[in-house]
């Protein structure tokens, strides 16, 4: 049911949104002159994870978490990790139990981007956003551009295998325990997880180049395509640094000047509050100084180019020299750009997976770290594929959670996508008398810039049809669209 | 139990035996209770070792990747769930198909990532398709169903006696299995 429902206007639903992770939907509002009223993103269903753990042992969170989600298990079983950490005085972890983690986490990076980009997003880059939906999908892909599917297939399969390394399983492994890990790489593994990486690199410059060059070729289009300022929110290492795994809070404004930076991850909720909306049971986040309307901020793959000062990797770094070139050194506010910064990130994680994988700490004994325990409380906050991703527990005497608060990536994007999601409504759909397929697909596209998981944000299962309605002001069905959903 | 094909043995070469479903949601997650009754029933690892050099996965559902883990094999079995009816079990060959109804966002069928490993790997891999009759899929839970647990029994005893046997000793052993560690009261 949707509360704003007006009377004098028609309302177009986009249920569920294909080609990202879980379930949601849009609906659109024009009034009597074709005009666009307004225009939202729905998550429909409800997550309640927070509350369904409390009672439970703190040291089962890294594993039950990350039943969250089957699509990026490994940043919620990292994260709980490294908020539990704190409760059993595991601050400073092992060089091996670090390392292992690092791998763990940059190779779940590396398969997810991957899988967004070849397999997801790839077919509106490659067909267009209005081709044929009969091809415009994965195996359409495949059949017109064969050494690129086969490459997003062998990509995604690499990074699930340093998953199955690390963490023992590709979806909800157990590699991580509180204060280190339960397993270090034998010889054996470590080569045959190296093996493959100089084709890993090769496939992740071309697949960079693909983003780049698409850019900038549509650069006219895709420069006002659901393209609106905003702040930014990510991790850096203390010196500045790209850094997915811990670092600091650092956030920018839209001409990139730094709106805070908080060393002490306990107290991210001195940096960030959340609102509530009525129509959605995906809350609101927003940078607590500078209150709700100001504050919203945008995370993921275009807000960690735009919040770094640098990569501590040579081709990545390069990579984001031309990135940021774009917008004159300043933060790139296009939507769409989304995409390049993903890829500069998959050559990122190719590097550095690169450097680990000649590491021989990976291969140590010293597994685990614990001191006294000091905190009944821990926050974990780590960079997961879509953005920051925070954890926090707290326990009682018994040792059972007692509280929990997540704020998944995709949350943090709420406005954004909800401001996207209105702005190409108003470009593609104010004035006309029919709703073709291309503009509900160009309404998913721009959400789909976001690899918004929405399974994470609301815990979904299930598929449904996508059904796209017109209503006239009398509630009468002038246009109905339908399609089997996953498309 | 129905078979399109009557097959008295599984070819020989390296064999990939891929159980999928979710194991939180009842019968659904028959295929991955499968692989954890077939790892019993052969003696844990002892599997890789055997003449199919026999590799078990379980997973929540099919992706693309796995025509790549496909491709590596010269014969696969896909085991899933099939909603409740008349029959036990079924056994049948995989031909390999890209057509877009093989394919979703969320899920991929057997003979769309037989398809897949076929044009972009080059595999020619045998594919077949256990589907086990479930009785209970409509709420949460990790266990199966007292209708699910004995089509497994029978869809493992067909699946093994299509096994070649080791010189000197079977590869399967005859216990019968009632479900040990696939369910979870």
């Amino acid at each position: 049911m949707n509360p704003v429902l007006q009377t004098d206007t028609e309302r177009i639903v986009i249920e569920p949104v294909t080609r990202v992770e879980g379930h949601g939907k849009v609906t659109i509002h024009r009034d009597a002159e074709g005009r666009v009223a307004q225009a939202r993103l729905h998550i429909v269903e409800f997550r309640g994870f927070e509350r369904f753990i409390q009672g439970r042992p703190y040291w089962e969170m890294p594993v039950a978490v990350q039943r969250l989600c089957g699509i990026c298990p490994v940043s919620h079983h990292l994260c709980a990790a490294k908020a539990v950490d704190l409760l059993v005085g595991g601050e400073s972890l092992t060089p091996t139990a670090e390392k292992i983690r690092r791998l763990m986490h940059y190779g779940q990076f590396f398969q997810s981007h991957a899988l967004h980009f070849f397999h997801l997003a790839s077919p509106d880059l490659l067909f267009g956003f209005d081709a044929d939906p009969v091809d415009r999908n994965v195996l359409g892909v495949a059949a017109a551009h064969p050494e690129l599917a086969r490459q997003g297939i062998l990509m995604r399969k690499w990074g699930q295998e340093i998953i199955q390394a690390t963490a023992g399983k590709k979806v909800h492994g157990t590699g991580a325990i509180p204060g280190g890990v339960n397993r270090s790489l034998t010889r054996e593994e470590r080569d045959t997880l190296r093996a493959p990486v100089s084709h890993m690199l090769t496939w992740a410059r071309e697949a960079l180049e693909l983003a780049r060059g698409y850019t900038l070729e549509n650069l006219p289009d895709v420069g006002h395509f659901g393209d609106f300022e905003s702040n930014y929110l990510a991790l850096v290492r203390a010196d500045g640094a790209m850094d997915i795994y811990d670092g600091e809070l650092r956030a920018i404004d839209p001409r990139g000047e730094i709106l805070l930076q908080e060393p002490d991850s306990q107290r991210y909720l001195d940096v960030i509050a959340e609102e509530v909306r009525p129509w959605s049971y995906m809350k609101f986040p927003y940078l607590k100084p500078l209150g709700p309307e100001e504050g919203w901020y945008r995370v993921g793959p275009l807000a960690r180019v735009n919040a770094c000062d640098f990569i501590d990797t040579p081709e990545a770094e390069e990579a984001r020299q031309e990135f940021k070139g774009l917008a004159g050194g300043g933060p790139v506010h296009h939507t769409m750009a989304y995409h390049w910064a993903r890829m500069i990130e998959l050559l990122h994680c190719a590097e550095v997976i690169q450097r680990l994988l000649d590491d021989d700490d990976l291969l140590g004994a010293e597994l685990r770290t614990e001191g006294p325990r000091r905190r009944r409380e821990g926050v974990g906050i780590l960079e997961a594929p879509r953005g920051t991703l925070f954890h926090h527990y707290r326990v009682g005497d018994d040792d059972l959670v007692t509280r929990c608060n997540l704020i998944v990536s995709t949350t943090s994007n709420n406005e954004g996508m909800n401001r996207s999601v209105t702005q190409v409504a108003k470009q593609r759909m104010e004035g006309v008398d029919r709703i073709t397929e291309g503009m509900m697909n160009e309404v998913e596209v721009a959400i789909r810039a976001y690899d918004p998981c929405l399974s994470c944000a609301t815990h979904a299962l299930g598929q449904m049809p996508l059904i796209v309605e017109l209503v006239d002001e009398g509630g009468d069905v002038l246009d109905r669209r339908a399609r089997s959903g996953g498309s | 139990m129905t078979s399109a094909s009557p097959l008295s043995r599984l070819p020989p070469g390296p064999l990939l035996v891929l159980g999928y479903g979710n194991p939180g949601r009842l019968d659904d997650g028959l295929g991955p209770a499968f692989c954890e009754a077939l790892r019993l029933r052969l003696g844990g690892d002892a599997h890789r070792a055997g003449p199919h050099r026999m590799t078990i996965r379980d997973a929540f559902q099919l992706n693309v990747e796995d025509a790549a883990e496909v491709a590596d094999h010269d014969c696969v079995v896909f085991v899933d769930a099939t909603l409740p009816g008349p029959g036990t079990f079924s056994f049948e060959p995989v031909t390999p198909s890209t057509r877009r109804a093989e394919f979703t966002t969320h899920s991929a069928t057997p003979a769309g990532i037989m398809g897949l490993a076929r044009d972009l790997l080059g595999a020619d891999t045998q594919g077949y398709a256990l589907g086990i009759r479930g009785g209970e899929f409509g709420g949460f839970g990790e266990r199966l169903s007292p209708v699910a647990r004995c089509h497994l029994a029978l869809a493992l005893d067909h699946f093994t006696a299509l096994l070649p046997r080791q010189e000197g000793r079977p590869t399967v052993c005859a216990t019968p299995i009632r479900g040990e560690g696939v369910h979870h009261d």
